[in-house]
């Protein structure tokens, strides 16, 4: 299987296993407790159906939309992803240089694997840096600066990790950054060497962003669920995140909203967006679907702010459930990570490509040449 | 696999089937009939979704409640179930100096494997006794009047099983208690040496709350479904339940409520009956599990 066999979101993640020792492969597959959130993230969008319009003369489809003052060719962007050098030794490179080609926005994580000095000389489209609360204040504002002076357009707080998810994956194959070799891993690395030669040969595996202030940073192996219960503060709360919004002075946005009243509270603090998300199931299990809960959030806030909704998205008529909503745009993880592990730069930008062209054609198939033609009368609901 | 291998619900419920005979796994594991109503009670939880709030400043939350007038650390207690030493040879020890290592209630079932006073020895968390009216009054009697010397916290009746429920896989297996050798099962016990031997190395297997009363309580193999439908009093009515709540004088709760009704009537009883049983009133309603 190569990547020229790969049509859509199944074919990279069937790739992606197959090039990913299984704790990295698990790792991104993975969610919380029972994994019914992440499940549902997906199948949500099969509880709503698409009503087309016909005969409206849609030769030329314009997919752009404008979010945090920037317009994007498309109405989807890649969500910002921890470690991505294990999934693909280029990393956030690739993510970044495919992401600019598309002129789409993607997110650099707090735990990226590429500094944000490099991300910036490397990408000029417009970028979101994500943002982890640590209880070591030099930390963050070592962060918040260095994002600034990179000239990043958007900075996001994520509010959904304040403890670590049960990631029963993780536990079970003994995930850990940078990964550490058990007797039960080693099998799982020794069979997939060409992982192993392109980590260990293709440059250092650090965390940038964290290494001068902390150990997990660099050579002790830590698991996620570890970091975000140690380092991360857990009494951040809204007045943390309102002195980071004025601190950060531009646009500013809270990852990982889901009721009204945050989503509301957002706008009191400064907030110009919001991605209405649950970490892509990763951290509370029984928690609400992005999409379920769209509609609320939009119909509360969507005029005071930009509403993204993240996760689950897997095919172009997810995308376009959501943008009928009243989403302004979407948001995804394993959208483009899949990718990334299966081929690198290359493996994302076949990605965006697919679902570009998905867009495309369900834009005309629904009577549609621009993301602002969709409403909520393209929609129906089942229940 | 090991207990460290275990991190869910699903985890321990594979090694318990590893590690049991398996007429007794299935008795653990089984629900009545098609089982539709044991899948829906996990699957229930599922048509719901919950809203998080985000950056409340959470930093260590308080899982303490209080019920029947005890304040537990966690809002989750464990059931009373019957006959504990076919699942471990520590049997209810095992499980109530669990409890009260996490400070909750520990619950003994009538038909437990230990008695009232050995628990109440090893243990000085919280109890909580689970009753069966049964047809020799002197019973039930003797039963509330040991839980009261030893210092129970609290009674739960159990008022759904006046028939046992029909389990199937128990009727597959031919679980009796104590096991009996079919041919059937031999293999299976055969199968689990381990078991086998705690079984019959850690002290005799009896239905200790019971034992000086019925003679069904020790030796004679006894399905529990036929356990049940000969000791247990089919035409136990609300009199009973208040002839027991008014004997024990304390918190008192029905276990197996599910009509409105129901609820509200063990409301009037207690209006009608007592002044001082707040948790009854709070109580019914909530257990629904059955034995
Ligand atoms: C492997 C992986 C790593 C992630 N790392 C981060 C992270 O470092 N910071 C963050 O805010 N979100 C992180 N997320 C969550 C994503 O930003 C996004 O919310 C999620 O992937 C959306 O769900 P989806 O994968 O179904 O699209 C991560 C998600 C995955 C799958």
């Amino acid at each position: 299987m190569n990547l020229d066999d790969c049509h859509n979101f199944r074919d990279f993640r069937k790739l992606a296993k197959k090039k990913l020792p299984s704790p990295i492969f698990h790792y991104i597959d993975g969610a919380a407790d029972d994994e019914i959130t992440y499940d549902r993230n997906t199948s949500s969008f099969n509880d709503v159906d698409l009503v087309p319009n016909v005969l409206r003369g849609v030769e030329n489809v314009d997919l752009s939309t404008t979010i945090f003052g920037k317009k994007l060719d498309l109405p989807f962007y890649l969500a910002p992803t921890a470690l991505q050098r294990l999934f693909h030794y280029d990393g956030e490179r690739a993510v970044g240089k495919a992401a600019q080609k598309f002129n789409t926005m993607f997110g650099v994580s707090a735990l990226a694997t590429v500094s944000v000095e490099e991300i910036a000389s490397l990408v000029d489209t417009p970028k979101m840096f994500q943002f982890y609360f640590h209880k070591d204040r030099g930390l963050n504002d070592s962060c918040l600066e260095r994002a600034k002076a990179a000239k990043f357009d958007v900075m996001a707080l994520t509010v959904d990790t304040i403890t670590g998810g049960n990631r029963e994956r993780d536990l079970r194959t003994g995930f850990t950054s940078p990964p550490k070799l058990t007797p039960s891993s080693l099998f799982s690395f020794a069979t997939k060497p060409m992982w192993g030669i392109n980590y260990l040969t293709k440059g250092k595996f650090e965390l940038p962003h964290l290494q001068d202030y902390v150990k997990e940073g660099t050579d002790t192996n830590t698991s996620i669920g570890q970091y975000f219960s140690t380092m991360l503060d857990q009494s951040m709360n809204w007045k943390d995140a309102e002195k980071l919004c004025s601190q950060w002075g531009g646009h500013f946005a809270l990852k990982g909203i889901m009721s009204v009243e945050d989503a509301k509270r957002a706008v009191d603090i400064g907030c110009t967006g919001i991605m209405v998300s649950n970490h892509g199931g990763r951290q509370l299990d029984g928690s609400r679907a992005p999409f379920d809960q769209l509609a609320e959030i939009v119909d509360a806030v969507g005029d005071k702010l930009d509403v993204i909704c993240e996760g689950g998205f897997q095919r172009g008529t997810h995308m376009l459930k959501a943008l009928s909503l009243g989403a302004k745009a979407c948001s995804g993880g394993r959208l483009y990570l899949y990718a990334l592990a299966a081929g690198g730069q290359a493996g994302v930008e076949r990605a965006i490509e697919k679902y570009k062209a998905e867009l495309v054609r369900d834009m005309k198939l629904m009577g549609c040449t621009k993301i602002s033609d969709l409403n909520r009368d393209n929609l129906r609901f089942r229940r | 696999m090991k207990l460290k291998d275990c991190h869910n619900f699903s985890d321990f419920r594979k090694l318990a089937k590893k590690k049991l005979p398996s007429p007794i796994f299935h008795y653990i594991d089984g629900g009545a009939d098609d089982e539709l109503t044991l899948r829906r009670n996990t699957e229930s939880f599922n048509d719901c979704d919950l809203v998080p709030n985000i950056l409340a400043s959470v930093g260590k939350p308080d899982l303490s409640t209080t019920v029947f007038g005890k304040k537990i650390d966690m809002p989750i207690f464990l059931s009373p179930t019957a006959m504990q030493r076919l699942y471990h040879h520590d049997g209810d020890k095992a499980s109530a100096r669990a409890a009260e290592k996490f400070g909750t209630f520990y619950s003994m079932s009538t038909m437990a494997n230990n008695s009232i006073e050995e628990i109440a020895d090893i243990s000085s968390g919280p109890k909580l006794f689970q009753l069966y009216v049964h047809k020799d009054n002197s019973i039930t009697d003797d039963l509330i009047d040991r839980c009261r010397v030893s210092k129970f916290d609290g009674m739960c009746l159990t008022v759904d099983t006046l028939v046992a429920g029909n389990r199937e896989k128990d009727h597959r297996t031919g679980f009796t208690t104590p096991p009996k050798l079919t041919l059937q099962s031999l293999m299976s016990f055969a199968l689990h040496p381990q078991w086998v031997f705690n079984y019959f190395t850690h002290g005799k297997f009896e239905m200790s709350n019971v034992k000086n009363k019925t003679d069904k309580g020790t030796n004679i193999s006894k399905s529990v479904i036929e356990y049940i439908n000969e000791q247990y009093d089919p035409a136990m009515s609300w009199k009973d339940a208040e002839y027991c709540v008014k004997k024990w004088n304390g918190p008192f709760a029905l276990k197996g409520v599910m009509a409105v009704e129901d609820a509200k009537k063990s409301y009037r009883y207690w209006v009608h009956s007592n002044n001082g049983f707040k948790s009854w009133r709070k109580a019914a309603g909530w257990v629904k599990i059955t034995f």
